[in-house]
């Protein structure tokens, strides 16, 4: 007799047969479907571009030459900012330096300029009377022509994230530097196919055995794909999908690419407010150097670090970091990754961290008009994603003169003046440095505080130069071949012209009238009368052309006025008409911008020195030689005070009320304009001697010009001729003050003093 | 570039200062396969003028740039234009008084189609170049033919 099975024993309902499989199967579909979604994100953004690069802009490189004048603080200064290590002895990688008795040892880093890489060099430099008089390659004593400590990092252009990041090619990194990371984060990396059970196991029972977690259970991959696709929620759901996203990885794609990105993708820590991203830029900002060149025990620090950057930061706890190095390279010593010597040897290594000493906000104006410069071609949105590398003329010493002397002097110029100070942090400067070889701007600081105002008064005011415009009108008086020269005289006595139906009458600024002058006498004095007189004479559209030939873009118009500089210039133009005098009549276009490369290492941006011969080198001589007795005689006189002992010349200026207070000096080498004023047009009661002129000495001596004396080279037409300095003729034995006085050949005085007498021989000398 | 190949292998024409003594005869300006024109090129030194005229020269600068135009030729000779422009910029840079620097500096740009660009460091070589006039010619010949 059948008996009756107990409910528990029956079959299952027939509604229960189909609804399982029916579930697994939709379930199976939906992990299907799930799968496919996930594929497809991991493609998509694997495939594309990978990372938002930011772009980086550098300042020029450093040219170390034999015969160049070398600062022994400047150039220490310059090799700590990037991040040298001084040794004692000697140097043995790349990133040291050592000083030795009347030498440099300098082993300089690998660094690819946009023209090709130049491999890290040791390189002896041998000093003499400040300058170098001999550099050798430190191994060979092979002697070099030229060496360049590379660029430093002015700015860095981010994107929202703020990640600092330089991608290499994982055939770049060194072995031991990848052999460290994987001993550390995933032993077993070659042999799981993205998920590694075996270490879930072993990292659950040593978390157990612990009571808490001291070991993760993720792989290399899964901790890309947790960086690179998804977030740092800890969810079940997040875990399965980490884990199907690391499958699907591994099933697309190679261990190699795999590792890659991963070393590229890492965070590293903080360096302020970005975040240090990759094995690159780790290397950069820990060593100050490329991973490249990292040793074992640096490349057992950097793997280190991954697990806890904060924790293991060597610079703040370096203990720790030393006892989690030790556990790297005890773990690759166990995996037989390296030799027992080689393990010795990491483990006695120094932890040597060389922080990079960057000052990336040292020029903050330079960069925003280097940016404004690119914008055309490269909006802001693109220089933060595409990696560009935009090499400048920026000299980072030069700048960090002029950025200190700006600071301090206006800062100073508050102490000094009550009145200043009452409208405390208001008064502004601004400072350009050019070198008029080449156009380079050398140093451009647009405001005493960045922060505070971010107009750049370097290169966006509009201001008026008052006296120092009157240059030009000299200049152009020199155009006419024997009509004018320094020796010849002008009245400096008030006059009267009518210009657009108005009387206009110039005044003198102290209102003293000096009679019959040289024009020697009234520019070095900066005389309005005599200047304005002469400008008439020699027509004011020809003055106009002459600045704009020079290098004054802004619009001239042809006033009385014009030859005392009342119009406004940006005091970048100015300082580049004044680049035209400084290099004998041959004008240099400006250039902020070398080249830019792109992330792929394509040039995609080149810039050249651009020069055309403007205006005669004979006329310009006259100029510049009459501008050097603006510091012994004439209106800057008080340079000599304040500490200047070099040659140069310059002009001061200072605009109706005292709205302006400007300098510009310049020898054969350098242009330097400073400008003092407010923004609202107030007047700063201070003439440009007592305003700008402090400024400019105190950045000539700080960048180290302070002392130097380059002569400005003379035509082969010019010659020296004995005059009297009343009449402008042929001195005599009669005469009771003489000077040599320069001319154009075939221009100079024929007859004697007309005043003092005649003798029978005037004497020349060419 | 035959004409190049001959300057550089004679050691760089412009190496030297010029040193005094008799004049010699400037070869013709033609260029040929063989390079004679090249090798009179070369031989187009003036000597008939005193070096103490060219501040610069002899001056541990000066080497220093030279070295580095002789780097630039080396490139100029293997097509190198690019290269051979950064080195020749960097010799002006390193002794802005050299000639010879933006001499060369001007032909590579001429080599490279870019006359514009060329016109004004010709005229800047002309300038630099009066202590020695087979040089200056050569820069002011030069410069006529980009214009």
């Amino acid at each position: 007799m059948a008996r009756r099975l107990p409910p528990s024993l029956r079959r299952p309902p027939r509604w229960v047969l189909v609804a399982v499989p029916v579930t697994l199967f939709l379930a199976l579909l939906g992990l299907a479907a799930w799968v496919v979604v996930l594929e497809r994100q991991v493609t998509s953004k694997w495939e594309g571009r990978k990372w938002s690069l930011p772009s980086r802009v550098y300042s020029d490189a450093y040219l170390v030459y034999p015969g160049r004048r070398l600062d022994a603080e400047d150039f220490e200064a310059r090799l700590r900012r990037l991040g040298y290590l001084e040794q004692a002895g000697g140097v043995d990688d790349p990133g040291e330096y050592a000083r030795e008795e009347g030498e440099w040892l300098v082993y300089l880093h690998a660094f690819h300029y946009p023209d090709g890489a130049n491999p890290p060099l040791p390189i002896r430099i041998r000093m003499g009377g400040g300058r170098v008089s001999a550099l050798t390659h430190a191994r060979s004593r092979e002697s070099l022509a030229s060496a360049a400590l590379e660029p430093e990092v002015i700015g860095v252009i981010f994107d929202q994230h703020m990640e600092d990041r330089t991608p290499v090619d994982l055939e770049e990194i060194p072995a031991h530097v990848v052999d460290a990371i994987l001993a550390v984060e995933d032993a077993r990396f070659y042999a799981h196919p993205g998920i590694d059970p075996i270490r879930i196991v072993g990292a659950a029972l040593a978390n157990l055995r612990a009571v808490q977690t001291v070991q993760g259970g993720s792989t290399i991959t899964q901790q890309l794909v947790k960086n690179y696709y998804l977030t740092a929620e800890r969810t079940y759901q997040r875990k399965v999908k980490e884990a199907l996203m690391a499958a699907i990885l591994e099933f697309k794609y190679s261990k190699r690419d795999i590792l890659e990105a991963y070393v590229n993708e890492i965070y590293f820590g903080q360096r302020g407010a970005s975040s240090i991203m990759g094995i690159e830029e780790a290397a950069q900002h820990y060593f100050g150097k490329s991973v490249r060149e990292i040793d074992l025990a640096e490349a057992a620090t950097l793997a280190g670090l991954i697990r806890d950057p904060r924790r293991y930061n060597p610079a703040q706890s370096p203990e720790s970091t030393q006892e989690r190095r030790d556990l790297v390279l005890k773990l690759m010593h166990d995996q037989e990754r390296i030799t027992d010597d080689q393990y010795a040897r990491a483990r006695g290594a120094r932890l040597a961290v060389r922080r990079r000493d960057a000052r990336v906000n040292d020029a903050p104006y330079f960069v925003d008009y280097v940016l404004r410069e690119l914008a055309d071609r490269y909006p802001r949105q693109l220089l933060q994603s595409r990696g560009l590398r935009i090499f400048t003329t920026l000299d980072m010493g030069e700048q960090i003169a002029a950025r200190e002397a700006l600071t301090k002097g206006v800062a100073h110029l508050e102490e000094g003046y009550p009145r200043l100070a009452k409208r405390k942090g208001d008064l502004e400067g601004a400072v350009v440095v050019l070198d008029p070889q080449t156009g380079f701007v050398r140093a451009m600081v647009g405001g005493r505080d960045y922060q505070e105002s971010q107009f750049n008064r370097a290169e966006q005011a509009r201001r008026q130069p008052g006296s120092t415009f009157k240059p030009f009108v000299y200049l152009t008086a020199f155009l006419t071949p024997g009509r004018w020269s320094p020796a010849t005289t002008i009245d400096d006595e008030p006059f009267e012209v009518i210009s657009g139906g108005q009387t206009w009458s110039p005044e003198n600024y102290d209102r003293t009238y000096h009679g019959t002058v040289s024009l020697r006498n009234a520019l070095s004095q900066s005389m309005n009368v005599a200047t304005s007189r002469l400008a008439l004479s020699v027509g004011l559209d020809r003055v106009s052309r002459t600045a704009k030939e020079a290098g004054i873009d802004s619009r001239l118009r042809p006033l009385p006025s014009l030859a005392l500089g009342a119009f406004e210039v940006t005091p970048l133009e100015l300082a580049s008409a004044y680049a035209t005098l400084a290099n004998g009549g041959i004008r240099t276009q400006p250039l902020s911008i070398l080249a830019a490369v792109d992330d792929g290492g394509e040039v995609v941006q080149h810039r050249e020195v651009k020069m055309d011969r403007v205006l005669p080198a004979d006329a310009v001589y006259l100029v510049n030689d009459m501008l050097q007795d603006v510091f012994d005689s004439g209106t800057a006189r008080r340079a000599r005070n304040l500490g200047y002992g070099g040659h140069a010349a310059g002009k001061t200026g200072t605009t109706n009320d005292t709205r302006d207070a400007w300098f510009v000096g310049y020898t054969t080498e350098l242009v330097a304009l400073v400008w003092v004023g407010y923004d609202d047009n107030s007047p700063i009661g201070l003439h440009g001697d007592r305003a700008a002129l402090p400024i400019w000495v105190e950045f000539m001596k700080g960048s180290g010009y302070g002392d130097r004396s380059p002569d400005f080279p003379a035509p082969r037409n010019i010659v020296l001729v004995e005059v009297d300095p009343e009449t402008g003729e042929l001195a005599t034995p009669g005469c009771p003050v003489t000077r040599f006085e320069v001319f154009v050949e075939g221009t100079e005085p024929q007859r004697e003093c007309s005043l003092h007498g005649h003798s029978d021989d005037g004497w020349w000398i060419f | 570039m035959a004409l190049l190949a001959v300057v550089v292998a004679c050691g760089g024409a412009d190496r030297e200062p010029p040193r005094t003594g008799p004049e010699r005869r400037s070869a013709p300006e033609e260029r040929t396969e063989d390079g004679s024109a090249a090798e009179a090129e070369a031989r187009e030194i003036s000597t008939d003028t005193a070096i103490a005229d060219d501040a610069g020269a002899g001056t541990p600068e000066r080497e220093a740039s030279q070295q580095v135009v002789e780097e630039g030729k080396g490139y100029l000779i293997t097509g190198r234009t690019p290269e051979a422009e950064r080195r020749f910029e960097r010799a002006t840079r390193i002794d802005p008084t050299n000639g010879f620097a933006f001499y060369w500096l001007g032909r590579s740009r001429v080599e490279a189609g870019d006359s514009a660009a060329a016109a004004g460091v010709l005229e800047k070589a002309e300038s630099l170049l009066g202590p020695y006039p087979e040089w200056r010619d050569r820069a002011a010949r030069l410069l006529a033919s980009v214009r």
